[in-house]
């Protein structure tokens, strides 16, 4: 009997809690092996139709979690290979009961609560081991980004560790729009990969940066023709209005442009209808953020060093631009203290896509100074305060507030 | 049981009774009256003690949220409500013609509580007018020596004033997760 019969699909009683410390990335990646056609397909609903944990299929390759069916026909040989070849946990279906290092078994048939806890449960660990690694890595390194770390340890506002973003409460999509879904141990090679980087100079976000400096220039509105619809720039370089639509312009920010088919007009106001423009207008500092991040992906600009201390002279006005994950911590930090991007990733533990994101965003808007060594600019104030507390403000902050 | 408070503090008219109820569990305490003297010629109502509101957090525990009074002559409880609190929260409205004017006042007169507190900046009104830009408030308060984010706020907006609050967090602690380093 190889067929898997799902019972019952009420999914855990207890809402299962999103930890976004540990969340890399917005969904579970599960692959099913194994599987005759009909138990696929029957798994396939399951998975992809659960809430929490939000699942996507995928090959055994880039998995999180590896579902296999025991009895089935191609079982024995694969289950071999993932055994021995294989640091994801594996999920066995099967009759009788199957043991073994990184094997959990359920029995059959399946009780979908059970599969999707065991799925989420497992990916949790997964990453929380990916997430130490992570930090190993970094830190095993280099001895340099060792001793920044254990400087800028010394300058660290409280004393507790307990960290605020676990509280940081509900992922959405936005991590994976501006931050890309490079798979996380590229980020971790010992040599950043070439194609972690990419040129501002040859994307959107450069050719609108230059309009917009032209039309400052000049004081007259500029067009750029040739993208399909017109992007026209007015206000002195301050408001942009175009019909491209947002899902448009993530597409031509994608990719590199060819400048050979643009062509830059300078138009006069009297010939066009600034009111009108002026309605659907969006703010040029706003675009050029997010044209950055669609050009970014998770990777950094060209040049930049990842041992260098950096800083931001500003926040950039997040209220009214683009939000991805980590955007107001890193912001906060890079305020506070000159430090490199290695550093940052080893004290907040989070992802390089976060980080070069931000970074790839910032130095568009003229937002980042490079400095020669590690500095503290911001003293720890005097006032009391703890970082659970800290973070429970920011669960209700978020509890309450849609994320855009 | 622990209390928490962040104070809301400001000029006349910035948005600091709008931005705590933006934010707070309950329907604010307000204690506005009919404005007198000056005041008169900007707004029908201000506050004349303070606003309170307050968020309740899981567990419990609760940031009480102060709003001060925003004409000069309340000046003397901004030292009181600031002591023991997480931080300050200073709203500008970017439409007054002498908002520069005011922050400046406002760094001058406070400058031993910002020394002592955290601090962001909500600029508000940028719809209504937006002659100042947000790097003129950062340079002045470059000048002044206080690092602090500045940010574009709509009072009225929950997600403008939770996210200029979170600012305020994360400048407290950037939310460092190590320990130590070998
Ligand atoms: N257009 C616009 N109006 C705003 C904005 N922020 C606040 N307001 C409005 O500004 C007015 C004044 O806000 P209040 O909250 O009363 O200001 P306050 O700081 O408490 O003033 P005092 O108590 O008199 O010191 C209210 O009508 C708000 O709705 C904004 O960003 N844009
Ligand atoms: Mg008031």
């Amino acid at each position: 009997m190889t067929t898997i019969q799902v019972e019952s699909t009420a999914v855990a009683e207890e809402p299962l809690q999103a930890d976004n410390k540990t969340m890399v990335r917005a969904s579970v990646k599960v692959a099913l092996v194994g599987l005759e056609a009909r138990s696929r397909r029957i798994l396939t609903r399951l998975i992809a139709s659960a809430e929490a944990p939000d699942c996507e299929i995928v090959d055994h390759e880039s998995a999180d979690v590896i579902v296999v069916d025991r009895d089935g026909e191609l079982a024995e040989r694969e289950l071999l290979a993932l055994y021995q070849h294989s640091s994801v946990p594996v999920i066995v279906l099967s009759e009788a009961p199957v043991q073994g290092e990184n094997i959990t078994w359920i029995i059959k048939p399946v009780q979908a609560n059970i599969l999707l806890q065991s799925i989420w449960k497992l990916a949790q660990q997964r990453r929380r081991q990916t997430l130490q690694q992570r930090r190993e890595t970094i830190l095993a390194g280099s001895r340099r980004v060792r001793r920044e770390v254990k400087y800028q340890l010394q300058h660290r506002p409280t004393a507790q560790t307990a960290s605020i973003a676990a509280k940081a409460g509900k992922l959405d999509d936005s991590g994976v729009l501006y931050c890309g879904s490079v798979d996380e141990s590229r980020y971790l090679l010992p040599r950043l990969p070439d194609d972690l980087f990419y040129d501002p100079q040859v994307h959107l976000q450069s050719v609108i940066q230059a309009v917009i400096n032209e039309a400052q220039r000049r004081e007259r509105v500029v067009a750029i023709r040739g993208l399909g619809r017109d992007i026209v720039i007015f206000d002195q370089g301050k408001l942009l209005a175009t019909d491209l639509s947002d899902y448009q312009l993530r597409r031509i920010a994608a990719s590199p442009v060819d400048r050979k088919v643009l062509a830059f007009l300078l138009l006069r106001e009297s010939s066009i209808d600034i009111a009108a423009l002026r309605q659907r207008a969006q703010r040029t500092d706003a675009v050029l953020w997010k044209v950055a991040l669609w050009s970014s992906q998770g990777r950094l600009p060209a040049g930049a060093d990842l041992d260098k201390p950096i800083s931001i002279m500003a926040w950039p006005n997040l209220t009214r631009l683009a939000l991805f994950p980590h955007a107001v911590q890193l912001a906060a930090l890079w305020h506070r203290q000159a430090i490199s991007m290695r550093a940052t990733a080893a004290l907040l533990n989070i992802s390089y896509r976060y980080i070069f994101s931000f970074y790839a965003a910032c130095l568009q808007l003229g937002l980042i100074r490079q400095h020669a060594r590690p500095i503290v600019f911001q003293p720890p104030k005097s006032q009391q305060t703890d970082q659970g507390l800290l973070g429970k403000v920011l669960g209700y902050l978020r509890g309450k507030v849609e994320r855009r | 049981m622990r209390h928490h408070k962040i104070l809301f503090s400001g000029p006349v008219g910035a948005g600091k009774t709008t931005a705590i109820a933006s934010i707070s569990d309950h329907a604010p305490v307000l204690t506005e009256a009919k404005a007198r003297d000056s005041t008169r010629l900007i707004k029908e109502r201000t506050t004349v003690a303070m606003d309170y509101g307050v968020m309740e957090l899981e567990g419990g525990e609760k940031v009480h949220l102060y709003g001060t009074p925003g004409q000069p002559r309340f000046d003397f409880m901004w030292d009181i409500l600031a002591e023991g609190g997480l931080g300050i929260v200073l709203l500008i409205d970017n439409s007054a013609a002498d908002a520069m004017h005011r922050l400046d006042r406002f760094l001058r007169v406070f400058d031993e509580v910002i020394e002592r507190t955290s601090l962001v900046v909500g600029v508000t009104k940028m719809d209504v007018s937006a002659t100042l830009t947000l790097a003129d408030y950062v340079d002045r308060l470059d000048a002044a020596g206080v690092r602090a984010p500045v940010l574009e706020v709509d009072a009225r907006e929950r997600r403008d004033v939770a996210l200029l609050v979170e600012a305020l967090l994360y400048s407290i602690d950037p939310g460092l997760d190590v320990d130590d380093v070998a």
